[in-house]
């Protein structure tokens, strides 16, 4: 009975009033805080990639660290092209935020997965 | 008496004056010196990917071109590339351009064209000073020569030096541009792989200045 009530509690936040007046006071769980924190830098990472990405210009192909400056000489009717340094990321650059920021979101649940596999396989031993 | 001598001292005059101008017109060839400080010389090279087209740019163009106005036919000289000046925008794909798979920049330092003949050369109608030359050279990649058919745009500009040169060399300029494709596999350059094409068009757009070697005396 305890343990559904701690269940439910968890669901809707840290603290619950009952109707007895009573106030369960519950501290999430490591693991809850930890699927949530890297749920967020996980999306977190994949949304800055994508703002880059697009206040970049969108370059679909790969990322540029060098951008051509035209110089033309009147003269001689010829545009010279000095390079430059910049930095224009390309969809390497998107591929890259995005894989990263599954695998950051991802940690939660695997850091979870893991320790119940070891509290499984420590419980067995018992 | 003195009318037949002064008829023979005009005569002189008149033969001294078509000497010079004759001697003037067979040695009207300019030797043009392409090193660029203003580094407006370029050459690019465009080769299709999967991904995107492939672009880099050489600068550190160096080289002579001897050009007479009068017959351009007769044109001949050396355009140099440092290899390592060869640059692309990608730092990861500049590398692999400048390894041994591809440029080798270590062993080859330098990219050649020489201007061996020229077949025909005809006028721009609509372009003053401007000439089409059917040239044949030969290009030197990776240490690979192969002779190659070219069209350039030769277009020589008298007296213009000055106003590039903001008066401090007298002379002419002559602009070739030309842009013809060369297959990366006649010079060994990166693997066979079907997702970067074997044909690489590439586009020269070069300047040089050079005083006729009458005037200079």
């Amino acid at each position: 009975m305890m343990h559904r009530v701690i269940a439910e509690c968890e669901g809707f936040g840290l603290e619950r009033n009952f109707d007895d007046g009573q106030t369960l006071r519950l501290q999430r769980s490591y693991e809850a805080v930890m699927k949530k924190w890297s749920l967020i830098a996980g999306v977190g990472v994949v949304l800055v990639t994508w703002i880059l990405w697009i206040a970049r210009g969108c370059h679909t192909g790969l990322t540029h660290n060098t951008a051509y400056r035209s110089v033309p000489d009147p003269i001689t009717g010829l545009t010279g092209l000095v390079p430059e340094p910049a930095w224009i990321p390309g969809i390497d650059f998107l591929g890259w935020g995005f894989l990263w920021g599954a695998v950051i979101a991802a940690i939660g649940w695997i850091g979870d997965a893991w320790r119940q596999a070891s509290g499984n396989s420590s419980s067995r031993k018992k | 008496m003195k009318k037949l001598t002064k008829q023979a001292g005009l005569g002189v005059v008149v033969g001294l004056v078509v000497l010079v101008a004759g001697s003037r017109g067979s040695a009207a060839e300019i030797s043009f010196d392409f090193r660029d400080p203003k580094r407006v010389n370029n050459v690019t090279f465009v080769l299709d990917s999967d991904l995107e087209p492939i672009m880099g740019v050489a600068s550190g163009i160096q080289g002579a071109v001897q050009f007479d106005p009068k017959k351009p036919q007769a044109t001949t000289g050396k355009i140099e590339i440092e290899a390592k000046a060869v640059h692309v925008s990608n730092s990861r794909m500049l590398s692999k351009l400048q390894s041994e798979e591809w440029l080798d920049i270590a062993n080859h330092t330098t990219i050649t064209f020489v201007i061996k003949s020229v077949k025909s050369a005809k006028r721009v109608k609509k372009k003053a000073g401007a000439s089409l030359l059917n040239v044949v050279g030969e290009f030197t990649i990776k240490g690979v020569t192969k002779e190659v058919a070219v069209m350039i745009e030769a277009t020589h500009l008298p007296g213009r030096l000055g106003d590039r040169t903001h008066g401090r060399q007298k002379g002419d300029l002559l602009v070739l541009r030309s842009t013809f494709t060369l297959k990366r596999s006649d010079f060994g350059l990166g693997p066979n792989i079907p997702t970067v094409a074997d044909e690489m068009e590439i586009r020269v757009a070069i300047a040089g200045g050079g005083a006729p070697a009458t005037k200079e005396k």
